[in-house]
């Protein structure tokens, strides 16, 4: 079967602040993420994950390196990849509706497609009711959702999140975090999610990529077995959460010990 | 004394009393002590606006006015948010008209007053034309910063979703720079006011500018003050016009931090 996704000995090189030379932001990233597979990046903050994530949206382009997306190289962003943003980035302009079909107009969908797919993206991330609210007038969390909703709009065969809850209090992000998990159950999708939460990563992923920093890679590749569906609160009471939990902590504080060396 | 909405008539008659306070004062001083030459008496001035509103004068001079200003403003806000959006997108079109635009801005336009008059006359054009340079300029301003101060953040979000250069200018550009260009709306309309009337005194005379200069002329004082407080009462319209257009443009620009 082909992947849905698949990066190819991926390297990102920045110029230095001198902008004599150039330093490595990742290093030989390869990994695939099967059809309806979740996989998670996680990493200390400076690991180049975010990078990764724009570059597999086509935000920012490898300095060597492919990424196949079905079968299709990724050159520039296109309506395969629904991209959700750490700080929701809607448009204070556009009603929650209004911002939920954005890129269905971008795309250039007639009129009853864009209101069919609003509906049902509504009823999706439960925010019928509010569709003619501006984004100022409901809260962080269901900024998120709007955000969560126009990505999934499109009908992408890729959803990418990077850190959807960073932004976000404690018990907004726990409220989420579920609400998502039940999203994802409703309309599964192939998924790269980043975060440097460890509960977040195992709670969600089939598989998680924890990343190491200076140059960015991948350190291990961590499988994730927990059956599914997953209930929050039994699979963090479970011996097999704890135990990936105490594995994921070992290899990134490893890791940052050898940045503090 | 409530009213409807629960607010106090108290502060409104206690304002109001200093009002007319003031009026009859001014009153009283000018039956007195100042000469009718240099300040008319508030009666005197009703009496000239009733003067003026009966014989129709003040209408058809307002109307003059108003609709040089009308055409000249138009044609200020079409022509500068074209180029004013059009420098803030591209950095060589700004950086090669900056300076000109700059300089244009700072010097008092209405110096232009012989020049426009040899190119234009002493017509209408002349006027419309003094009206659009004099307030064409800050809403290019505006318009330019307004572009050029869009968060990252937007241009991002277009881009991720595929917009391309139309898409982007119509859906994010322009919306998210509305509330931005109203100040340099406000400052170009204030500034073409001022064109109107310099251009009707310094042209062939008409409009409100005409009353100003020929009652001036004839030391009628207490007409003078007619198409002075009438451009005050204009000015003061067309701003909370323009503030009810904002409102109705960006509904969700309402109560949020500016």
């Amino acid at each position: 079967m082909v992947p849905a996704l698949e990066v190819r000995s991926l390297y990102k090189q920045f110029p230095t602040q001198d902008g004599e030379g150039f330093h490595d932001v990742l290093v030989d990233v390869n990994f695939t993420a099967e059809a309806g597979e979740f996989v998670s990046l996680i990493g200390p903050s400076g690991c180049g994950k975010t990078t990764l994530l724009r570059i597999v949206h086509g935000l920012e382009t490898a300095t060597t390196g492919e990424i196949i997306c079905n079968g299709m190289e990724v050159k520039k962003p296109d309506h395969r990849r629904g991209l959700v943003f750490q700080h929701f980035n809607l448009f204070p302009w556009r009603t929650v509706v209004e911002n939920i079909i954005y890129g269905l107009e971008v795309r250039g969908d007639d009129r009853g497609r864009r209101m069919d797919r609003a509906r049902l993206m509504l009823d999706l991330v439960g925010l019928s009711g509010f569709e003619n609210h501006y984004p100022h007038e409901i809260s962080g969390g269901m900024q998120q959702r709007v955000g969560i909703a126009r990505a999934l709009a499109l009908d992408p065969e890729v959803l990418l999140m990077d850190e959807p809850f960073g932004a976000l209090d404690a018990i907004t992000r726990e409220k989420l975090q579920r609400d998502i998990s039940a999203i994802l159950e409703r309309q599964p999708k192939t998924t790269l999610f980043v975060t440097h939460n460890m509960d977040e990563a195992i709670y969600f992923s089939d598989r998680i990529l924890v990343f190491g920093t200076r140059p960015g890679r991948i350190i291990e590749e961590v499988k994730v077995s927990l059956p599914r569906p997953r209930q929050a609160d039994t699979i963090r009471a479970s011996q097999e959460f704890a135990e990936l939990r105490t594995h994921l902590w070992q290899l990134l504080s490893k890791e940052m010990q050898r940045e503090d060396a | 004394m409530k009213t409807h909405k629960g607010k106090s008539y108290g502060p409104f008659l206690r304002d109001m009393s200093v009002h007319v306070l003031v009026l009859v004062i001014w009153e009283i001083a000018c039956r007195t002590v100042i000469p009718p030459i240099y300040l008319p008496a508030p009666s005197s001035i009703v009496t000239a606006f009733i003067a003026t509103a009966k014989s129709g004068e003040l209408a058809t001079q307002l109307g003059q006015t108003v609709s040089v200003l009308a055409l000249g403003f138009f044609l200020a806000l079409v022509t500068g948010m074209m180029l004013g959006v059009a420098m803030g997108a591209s950095r060589v079109l700004s950086r090669l008209l900056d300076p000109y635009i700059n300089a244009l801005n700072a010097m008092p336009t209405v110096a232009l007053v012989p020049l426009v008059v040899i190119w234009l006359g002493l017509g209408y054009e002349a006027k419309v034309f003094l009206t659009w340079i004099v307030s064409f300029f800050s809403i290019v301003i505006s318009a330019q910063t307004a572009v050029q101060n869009i968060p990252h953040a937007y241009l991002d979000t277009a881009r991720a979703f595929a917009s391309g250069p139309f898409a982007t200018l119509n859906k994010v550009i322009i919306p998210a720079s509305i509330p931005y260009f109203v100040s340099g709306i406000r400052l170009g309309l204030a500034r073409g006011l001022v064109g109107v009337v310099v251009a009707e005194m310094f042209t062939a005379l008409s409009g409100l500018g005409y009353m100003v200069t020929t009652y001036g002329n004839t030391f009628r004082i207490n007409f003078v003050f007619v198409p002075i407080i009438t451009l005050a009462f204009l000015s003061v319209f067309l701003n909370a016009l323009l503030r009810m257009a904002e409102r109705r443009l960006t509904p969700w620009n309402r109560g949020r931090a500016r």
